[in-house]
């Protein structure tokens, strides 16, 4: 049995009645709800890439610096998870910190929704840039979203967050730490 | 609103139009159970062994396990609260540059709760033939039985190769790229 949601119920004036539901019946959730979910990507899992790129502490935050001298690269892996609905696109949230207080940082993040079989190539790369919060060590966010036209059921996931200081479009002055990552969905439950 | 079919069963009780708001936020924990997965990515084990580090194949991260010696990957994860019972899979995903031979692979798995000790209770092997094409990613399953497991419980895991075993034929480094622990769980 599944129950479409409360509203289509509603509409149709449908009454859910005693013989309507077996003792054991698995009811499909899938379309009773769904919500914004996410899967949090500290800066402890990914793997690092570039001159000058490494872990350090800030405040009481693991960190992977980026620095404003050469361009560096974070790489992580995970599950799509089964809780995603179909279709929905998904944005990447990326939380960092920096000691200067004007310019903009500019993010390069490719992501892969791959199964076996499949290459390791980007399935799609988006870029961000923000403007730094006008007040020293505050945590900045920057965000990007991917069209869920490229994602499938149980696909692995693999994000890499690029800097490029020398790109043009990045005027701050200052190395940056990546806090983490937040990959939000629309998801059951 | 806290939806119990059993509940109205008993009561001979029915469910109407009027009993539902349009945006009534209905308790699904103990309506049905799916397959979900619990995800380890590969650059969140810690690394045992010489040339066992971190890198990326493409935008994927994980850590290498090498050709040259043994290595092993630990990592330990609380058992998901969604967990009902049986048995759950390990899927580990990985990559090489080389396209022949076999990668064996072993996994060592213990679920325990307080008092518990922390030695290995189930070890179980698979081999794998490699894509043909390089940069493919390459999928290895292993099946843990659902015995180890009780509500509450934290899993260890290792991961480990020995290239030196005959059954390991591939004559490259393996990335693992992630481990997904894939079990029935509600909702």
């Amino acid at each position: 049995m599944s129950i479409a949601n409360s509203s289509a119920a509603r509409r149709a004036g449908f009454k859910i009645n005693d013989r309507s539901v077996a003792d054991s019946a698995a009811i499909s959730m899938a379309k009773i709800g769904t919500r914004t979910l996410r899967v949090g990507l500290p800066a402890t899992i990914f793997h690092g890439s570039g001159t000058s790129v490494d872990i350090d502490d800030d405040g009481i935050f693991p960190v992977f610096v980026l620095p404003d001298a050469n361009t560096g690269v974070l790489y992580t892996s995970f599950r799509l998870p089964a809780e995603w609905v179909a279709s929905n696109d998904v944005t990447v949230d990326i939380y960092w910190k920096t000691s200067d207080v004007t310019g903009n940082v500019k993010f390069s993040v490719a992501l892969a929704a791959k199964i076996a079989g499949e290459t390791n190539a980007a399935s799609d790369t988006q870029t961000v840039t923000t403007t730094v919060n006008a007040t020293a060590s505050k945590v900045n966010k920057s965000s990007v979203s991917f069209a869920g036209s490229l994602l499938a059921a149980g696909d692995l996931i693999g994000i890499s967050i690029t800097r490029d200081p020398a790109d043009a479009a990045d005027t701050l002055g200052s190395d940056i730490n990546f806090i983490g990552a937040d990959f939000n969905f629309t998801g059951r439950g | 609103m806290s939806l119990s079919i059993a509940a109205y069963r008993q009561a001979g009780d029915q469910i109407e139009d009027g009993d539902v708001a349009d945006n009534a936020n209905i308790q699904t924990a103990k309506l049905g159970t799916q397959t979900l997965y619990r995800s380890i990515p590969g650059t969140a084990f810690l690394g045992s062994g010489s040339g066992v580090s971190q890198t990326n194949s493409g935008v994927f991260g994980g850590t290498t396990l090498p050709n040259a010696n043994s290595g092993s990957l630990y990592a330990s994860i609380p058992l998901p609260d969604e967990y009902v019972s049986g048995d759950i899979t390990l899927k580990i995903f990985w990559n090489s540059a080389g396209t022949a031979g076999d990668l064996k692979l072993t996994a060592d798995v213990k679920s325990t709760t307080d008092d518990g000790t922390m030695t290995s209770e189930e070890t179980d092997t698979v081999t794998t033939t490699v894509n043909g094409t390089t940069t493919r990613i390459n999928q290895s399953s292993i099946v843990l039985s659902g015995s180890n497991f009780t509500a509450g419980d934290v899993i260890g895991l290792l991961i480990s190769r020995d290239p030196a075993d005959a059954a390991d034929t591939l004559a490259s480094d393996v990335l693992i790229i992630e481990v997904t622990l894939e079990f029935t769980g509600r909702g």
